[in-house]
């Protein structure tokens, strides 16, 4: 933080030589905010996504009333714009048992976003771990795991998913650990060929000789390299991970009913779905938007650093 | 060739190791013999059956012998329904396919022209609507566009039957009604997913030199681009929709579920609740089969309409 005061002024001129190391990252910096800009759909889909970010953030404070508060008088109330018998203080109506859609749909923001990043760190840090060991090792070190990789992607990864979460029971615990599980293929490759190319090149030949260990390595050349190929897996692991959270909820075996999930709310919605339309409507037009801006996000980064998709 | 044989030994690699998984599966649950006999048998008759079923022999024994038998395609007998498993599997995979392939005909069918107009016109209104639409189809839960369907057109409109599957002695056009709103949820996915896909490869083939040499030589607009542009933005299209057929099996498990229809989605997403092993076993593998087919079958496809690559 200390460089980037000096740096700002410097990057913008015409370079003097003792500001080079430091200018590139600044203006690369610059130059993905420019273009962030530039790109109205990514740049709509970070604020919608900030703005989910503060929503989850703030949940106790804005949201109306209790997640869970039952109101057995004001039970499945409209939305109040389209019948005006339905109470105000209840905006997107209730569901079967009295409770605040708007209200339900604030906090399950939380879980969903908790599950999500969860996932994401957690696939990230096993991808990032065996592709490194596979990298650096090579072998029969190497084998196992690429075939692991192979067989892994070789099912749909929601059928794994369903089959892991029947099998060891449903929880958010349980659930980031089976989204880590179908995931982390995706990281490890990454990380892996970048290992093999960095491993030959000559500048860590020449690092290697003057007794540069591997831990410098992975984190100086390695996982820098690697970085912008893993945030465009990120950015589409984030949605996969909320795709899946709602599936695997809605068929009851992602997180247990009693959490507001919007995948929960959608199953609640089946049972009474005759003709409560908005008990499933809010929550999958979140799910949607949500989904579509991380998507959109990918894109821009996949764009951006020119990644090539594999 | 050789490249070929190879990608053949690791698809039955991958065969062997769901088979592993899927045994393994069995005890992972629990006692086997419990799961036929039920939790209420007395230990005696308990006894019997695991004696007379082969389940009281060591593990490794076991192993080998639940191999054997399923390479010779013997997958044991139903928890639930006490019937032989593979039966089973291949009535539903017909009903899923009644399902499957319509989806992915339509999909192709509106696929390829969006893709190619949304290309063509690039940046225009078009364009947008269909950009748009094709990312809201890829980000909506499947399961939540079924419902709204069922929502709109049963409950609501009352036009279609909401789920199941008709009679099959009944007229064709029952048959199609009841087959119509699954088929066309099911189709969203891949038809979003291919669309784009043809817009992006379309827009890749428009610049290259021999379109280029096509417009030279005067031909029209329409020839140059449905004869010449396509032609070549097909092949990476067809591989893709060869993969497309392995994501519908997953979608199945969902859109089956959602709507109620027998097929095989429904069948494994059921035989997965309620842990009856020996069907999930036997789903496993039959995905696994029909995954390795179908991505063998997109390289072939790839080779074959692409002669530059040859040996990779």
């Amino acid at each position: 933080m200390t460089t980037t005061t000096a740096a700002r002024h410097t990057s913008n001129g015409k370079g003097q030589p003792d500001s080079q190391v430091v200018a590139p990252k600044k203006s690369e910096w610059k130059r993905a905010m420019r273009s962030l800009y530039r790109s109205k759909a990514a740049l709509g889909s970070a604020l919608l996504l900030i703005l989910l970010i503060i929503v989850a953030l703030t949940a106790q404070w804005i949201a109306p009333h209790d997640p869970r508060a039952v109101d057995i008088s004001n039970r499945m109330l409209w939305p109040v714009w389209t019948d005006s018998n339905s109470n105000p203080i209840y905006f997107l109506g209730t569901d079967s048992l009295g409770r605040d859609i708007l209200s339900r749909l604030i906090h399950a923001s939380q879980m969903t976003l908790i599950v999500a990043v969860a996932a994401v760190i957690a696939s990230g840090l096993v991808g990032i771990f065996m592709g490194l060991i596979s990298g650096f090792f090579g072998s029969w070190m190497d084998s196992i795991i690429m075939r692991l990789a192979d067989l892994q992607l070789a099912f749909p990864s929601l059928l794994i998913g369903l089959i892991v979460m029947a099998l060891i029971g449903s929880g958010v615990a349980e659930l980031i650990f089976v989204i880590a599980l179908t995931q982390w293929a995706y990281y490890a490759r990454i990380v892996r060929s970048e290992v093999i190319k960095v491993r030959e090149t000559e500048y860590v030949q020449a690092a290697r000789a003057l007794g540069a260990g591997n831990i410098r390595l992975i984190f100086k050349h390695v996982l820098p390299n690697a970085l912008a190929s893993m945030l465009v897996v990120a950015s589409f692991t984030l949605a996969i991970a909320i795709y899946y959270e709602a599936s695997l909820s809605f068929f009851g075996l992602g997180i247990p009913p009693a959490i507001p999930t919007w995948g929960n709310m959608i199953a609640d919605a089946r049972d009474v779905m005759l003709r409560n339309w908005w008990f499933a409507l809010f929550p999958g037009l979140a799910i949607t938007f949500t989904v579509l801006a991380f998507n959109l996000l990918g894109d821009w980064v996949r764009d951006h650093f020119d990644v090539k998709a594999e | 060739m050789f490249y070929l044989a190879n990608r053949m030994v690791q698809g039955l690699i991958v065969i062997l190791a769901a088979l592993t998984l899927a045994f393994l599966m069995m005890f992972v649950i629990g006692d086997p013999a419990m799961m036929y006999v039920g939790p209420d048998a007395s230990s005696e008759v308990l006894e019997r059956y695991r004696r007379s079923m082969g389940f009281d022999r060591p593990m490794i024994v076991q192993y080998f012998e639940f191999m054997r038998s399923a390479v010779q395609l013997d997958f044991g007998v139903s928890y639930r329904q006490r019937t032989d498993v593979v039966p089973i599997i291949l009535e539903r995979l017909g009903r899923s396919a009644e399902l499957a392939l319509p989806a992915m005909l339509l999909a192709a069918l509106v696929s390829i022209p969006v893709g190619v107009i949304s290309a063509v016109h690039r940046n225009t209104m078009i364009d947008y609507v269909a950009r748009f639409v094709a990312l809201i189809g890829q980000a909506a839960p499947n399961f939540w566009v079924g419902i709204m369907a069922i929502l709109l057109f049963s409950s609501a409109l009352g036009i279609l039957p909401s789920s199941g599957r008709a009679d099959p002695g009944s007229p064709i056009w029952t048959q199609a009604r009841y087959i119509l709103m699954p088929m066309v949820v099911l189709s969203l996915m891949p038809m979003a997913y291919l669309t784009r896909m043809m817009r992006s490869t379309v827009l890749e083939v428009i610049n290259e030199d021999y379109v280029r040499t096509a417009r030279a030589k005067g031909l029209s607009e329409t020839k140059v681009i449905y004869v010449h542009a396509l032609r070549n933005a097909l092949i990476p299209y067809v591989t893709l929709y060869a993969l497309q057929f392995g994501w519908i099996l997953a979608g199945s498990m969902v859109i089956e579920t959602v709507f109620a229809w027998p097929g095989f989605g429904r069948l494994l997403m059921d035989s997965i609740r309620m842990l009856d092993i020996p069907v999930v076993a036997a789903g496993l593998t039959t995905v696994a089969a029909l995954y390795i087919t179908l991505n063998l079958l997109a390289d072939m496809l790839y080779t074959l309409l692409d002669p530059r690559v040859v040996n990779r």
